[in-house]
């Protein structure tokens, strides 16, 4: 199947740590011309020679892009990819993005397995829900966006669901590490119908990333 | 503001009182109508209603439905495939004619979930062609033809084709047992398919590049070579065997996509191909056109649906396309 003439690959990237993590591992593939974006406020850098274009955009947003078909490839946490159920494909592992999502509590609330009712702030509802159901708890999810390590210490929860990378930030508020969920990683994921339609070139990038 | 939204619009469906959105569906449908009588397909109808067993559940099963007289529960259809073949074997058992092949098309509304990550139920307008009586290995390299020059035609840009069978997952289902496999294969989550075998014994490096050649396949002759590449590398008799069912469940689709792309229909052969729906006995397709992100088109062979709701076992083959999204263009 050949590609549509001049058709090129866009790839999502979230911002942040990941996105240079990205662009390095990439680079490292011979997949992008450069191993770091500059250090501007632009969302979107072409990369003419390898001819692919990036988009950064927020972490939870990368999936949407590709689901969507507005980005054919993106980088993305699995934790985010569970929690989100998108209809993508996810041809690899990456070999950065290692951590867990874990229960944390604060020393005032040690005796949270204990409680009739607890509640749960997470900015992972979905996988924090089925976690705390599967282990038979009676629980409330206090959905929060960011700061969620704070929340037991003002109060509005007993527990909460989080990732945990080194366990700094845990640490650093006084917080202690419970039951971990699951382990993430980075995920490679692309749209269905860029595959279909774009097949060669994206064989191509699969191959040099030496997926296959 | 939010009740004089609710008087001039209708949610879920088509925006209706788009005249120019009408003029195009009603024109591309009447191409379409035109093709499929000329290959003696005939227009039935079947009703908006019916009863919930006739289809698939999806999320938003009940998020309409209602009881008649007799007490009887009613659900929207979400799919058109199972009401025709249904409405087919009831002909079928009060007819003295000696039926061995019928065709049928049907233009109409299905209603169903929209996509996973956002399960709203929606009004999706499509066409749809079943072909009743034929051999599905003789049938289907017309059927994808037809399905070709139907997109062609109504749309006037290039299409692209998949064609899998599903006995492959079958096999794979009942070899695995677990109950998240068809899920990482319909995502082709490669990551997590290599680590499901690795809890069965595989060897990780060997069982992810056999993932990723199943799902993310190259040409056949290369597909080939590195199928045999991986074979050889286990040590694992029953690995071995695994991978040879496959090939062997392979042969007959291989076949088909050959006899297809010589039809001059722009198409690929997928080892593995899945599709929500259950009913799908054999081969499925899909088709792509630029522009849209998932298949307009998709079809198969479904040999056990008559046999469902008749005496007699009939095979049965088909596609539906979604006018919906190809108005989007």
């Amino acid at each position: 199947m050949k590609p549509p003439k001049g058709a090129s690959l866009r790839i999502a990237l979230p911002k942040g740590r990941m996105s240079e993590e990205s662009i390095a591992y990439l680079h490292s593939r011979k997949l992008s011309s450069f191993s770091e974006f500059p250090s501007n406020r632009k969302l979107i850098f072409n990369d003419p020679e390898k001819n692919i274009e990036y988009v950064l955009v927020r972490s939870k947003d990368v999936a949407t892009y590709v689901e969507h078909g507005s980005c054919d490839f993106g980088i993305i946490g699995y934790d985010l990819l569970v929690e989100g159920q998108y209809d993508v494909f996810i041809p690899a592992e990456l070999p950065f993005g290692k951590c867990s999502l874990c229960t944390a509590y604060s020393e005032q609330h040690k005796d949270w397995q204990s409680k009739k009712n607890i509640r749960v702030a997470t900015k992972y509802p979905k996988l924090a829900s089925k976690y705390f159901f599967d282990q038979g708890f009676n629980f409330q999810i206090i959905e929060l966006y960011g700061s969620i390590e704070i929340a037991p210490l003002t109060g509005i929860a007993d527990v909460i669901v989080d990732l945990v990378s080194t366990g700094q930030t845990l640490q650093e508020n006084n917080l202690v590490q419970g039951p971990k969920i699951m382990e993430s990683s980075a995920r490679l994921i692309l749209n269905p119908g860029s595959y279909f339609l774009k097949r060669d070139l994206v064989q191509s990038f699969l191959n040099k990333l030496s997926i296959e | 503001m939010h009740s004089e939204f609710r008087k001039t619009r209708s949610p879920y469906g088509f925006p209706f009182l788009d005249p120019r959105a009408t003029e195009n569906l009603y024109a591309m449908i009447e191409k379409i109508k035109k093709l499929l009588i000329d290959e003696n397909y005939r227009g039935v109808i079947p009703g908006t209603l019916d009863f919930p067993e006739t289809f698939q559940e999806y999320e938003t099963f009940d998020a309409f439905h209602s009881r008649d007289s007799h007490g009887e529960d009613l659900y929207l259809r979400s799919d058109a495939t199972a009401q025709i073949i249904k409405g087919f074997a009831n002909f079928l058992e009060h007819s003295h004619e000696k039926i061995n092949e019928y065709k049928y098309f049907y233009v109409l509304p299905v209603f169903r979930d929209a996509r996973k990550s956002y399960p709203r139920l929606r009004e999706i307008y499509q066409v749809g062609a079943e072909n009743i009586g034929m051999d599905s290995d003789m049938a289907m390299p017309e059927l994808v033809y037809l399905a070709d020059k139907m997109m062609k035609q109504t749309i006037g840009k290039e299409t692209r084709f998949i064609i899998g069978d599903v006995r492959v997952l079958h096999y794979i289902s009942e070899y695995s047992s677990s109950i998240k496999i068809k899920d990482m294969i319909l995502n082709r989550d490669v990551p997590s398919l290599s680590k499901e075998f690795g809890e069965l014994g595989w060897d990780l490096s060997m069982v992810n590049q056999m993932w990723s050649v199943m799902l993310y396949a190259p040409e056949l002759l290369e597909w080939k070579e590195r199928w045999n590449f991986i074979k050889s590398k286990l040590n694992n008799k029953l690995h071995q065997a695994f991978m040879n069912e496959i090939e062997r469940l392979s042969a007959p689709v291989q076949k088909i996509h050959a006899d297809i792309e010589k039809k001059g229909v722009n198409i690929s052969w997928e080892p593995l191909l899945v599709r929500n729906v259950e009913y799908y006995t054999g081969f499925i397709f899909e088709g792509y056109v630029e522009g849209l992100s998932v298949a307009p088109l998709r079809g198969g062979s479904y040999d056990n649906l008559v046999g469902k709701y008749s005496r007699r076992d009939m095979t049965a083959c088909g596609f539906a396309l979604d006018m919906s999204s190809l108005i989007l263009l």
